[in-house]
């Protein structure tokens, strides 16, 4: 039976596609659908495939969610018509209508097979701690898994709101991470997948013997950490 | 747990931990260099970038232990055979604790100040820091790029940054440094 894991958060800049990024390093091969304004996950080639989002949130807001409405249509077929698991990076601005819209086939899908999860990605943020408990809400009725991964981006988040908000869903932490000057380039460049492609002869070439090996420790701590955060979601995606 | 799964977890934590240690192993080698030199030279070294923070540590130690042992030892007590005898000669004991008197304090101090300096990092990226006030207090703020840290290794991958609140105390906070 082919499993549907979400990745989703309202807000923007929590770190959700990196954690998709990690579920794709996992779970080799599994293909990844991308809802967002524009595409990022370039690195993964044909395995992705990319629903561009066109409504603004004003537009969403102006029209109650029927301008996004209307263009989770094709995602939701190609959701239908899966055959083998698939990681779904919903962008921010239309995670809560996505999954309100899907809440409403959800029950069909798993009629015809598919299997759903949600993984939803936190920050000790207002918004983003005002957003993750309403997804998840909106998840459980439909949702056979649900995961809340807290991102220390900003700080830890606090331990009885995780045990609260998270309302039954299993919960990992992903640590702040300190890159060493120039490791972030490589990972806006090409995300995780690039880190295991690194040639390090270039990289002291560029940076030096020092810097490119540090470079390299914390691009690799930061794959590793991510894959962590991720895991039981990637174990249930192949379970 | 399926096994492709557990191998590609298996292999991340093996790349991980191969990038950690041949970081550590070329820190390690060239401490080994460095230690060869003379505690003089040692000094201006002391921010060698092929070093990790506790091999910089270790090199730090190296000078303060020998500044503190061999240079004092040698200024006061030992290397000198003619002080020694002038020190053995008692007309000269009311001079000599004269000049201790004046000496030991100076070299204290430069000693407490130097194990107390903390390293430096300048920041690749914003981080929000949970500060611990003077009065016991905290206060969540957000270090801008660039901003320079003073840290202290403390265990593992943990370090303690310092922040001087004028009129107040230090400010400290825990930082993640993962090993560096």
């Amino acid at each position: 039976m082919p499993k549907i894991l979400l990745v989703a958060q309202e807000k923007g800049g929590v770190g959700k596609t990196v954690f998709a990024r990690a579920l794709a390093e996992a779970v080799e091969g599994a293909p990844v659908f991308e809802i967002d304004a524009s595409r990022r996950m370039h690195e993964l080639g044909d395995r992705v495939s990319f629903f561009k989002m066109r409504a603004t949130r004003e537009d969403i807001e102006r029209s109650g969610g029927k301008a996004s409405r209307a263009e989770f249509d094709a995602v939701i077929d190609s959701i239908a018509k899966s055959k083998t698991s698939t990681i779904v990076d919903v962008g921010a601005n239309t995670s809560v209508t996505f999954l309100t819209v899907l809440s409403e086939i959800a029950p069909t899908l798993a009629d015809e097979g598919l299997e759903f999860g949600v993984c939803v990605v936190v920050t000790n943020e207002p918004g983003a701690l005002a957003e993750a408990p309403k997804l998840l809400s909106l998840a459980k009725p439909w949702a056979k898994a649900r995961f809340l991964v807290e991102n220390r981006l900003h700080g830890a988040v606090d331990e009885t709101w995780l045990k609260k908000s998270g309302d039954g869903a299993r919960v990992s932490s992903f640590d702040q991470q300190s890159l060493e000057e120039g490791a972030d380039e490589y990972l806006q460049a090409g995300g995780l997948l690039t880190i295991g492609k690194l040639d390090p002869a270039k990289l002291r070439e560029k940076h030096g013997i020092a810097p490119a090996l540090r470079i390299r420790k914390d691009l690799e701590r930061f794959r590793l950490e991510a894959m962590q955060a991720v895991r039981p979601a990637a174990e249930w995606l192949v379970g | 747990m399926n096994e492709l799964l557990r191998r590609r977890y298996k292999t991340a934590e093996k790349r991980a931990a191969d990038a950690e240690a041949e970081l550590r192993r070329a820190s390690e080698h060239r401490l080994a260099e460095l230690m060869k030199l003379p505690p003089r030279r040692r000094l201006g070294q002391i921010e060698d970038p092929a070093l990790t923070t506790a091999d910089r540590l270790k090199l730090r130690r190296s000078i303060a232990g020998n500044l503190r042992h061999k240079k004092q030892y040698a200024l006061l007590f030992g290397g000198r055979p003619l002080l020694i005898r002038l020190l053995r000669t008692t007309r000269y004991v009311p001079t000599a604790a004269a000049v201790t008197a004046v000496v030991a304090p100076i070299l204290i101090a430069v000693n407490m100040a130097w194990n107390n300096t903390d390293d430096v990092i300048v920041l690749p990226q914003p981080i929000e820091l949970n500060w611990r006030l003077p009065s016991g207090a905290t206060e969540r703020k957000v270090m801008p790029a660039d901003a320079r840290l003073a840290i202290a290794p403390q265990s593992g991958t943990l370090a303690v940054a310092r922040r001087w609140i004028e009129g107040q105390g230090y400010a400290t906070a825990q930082v993640n440094i993962i090993g560096r």
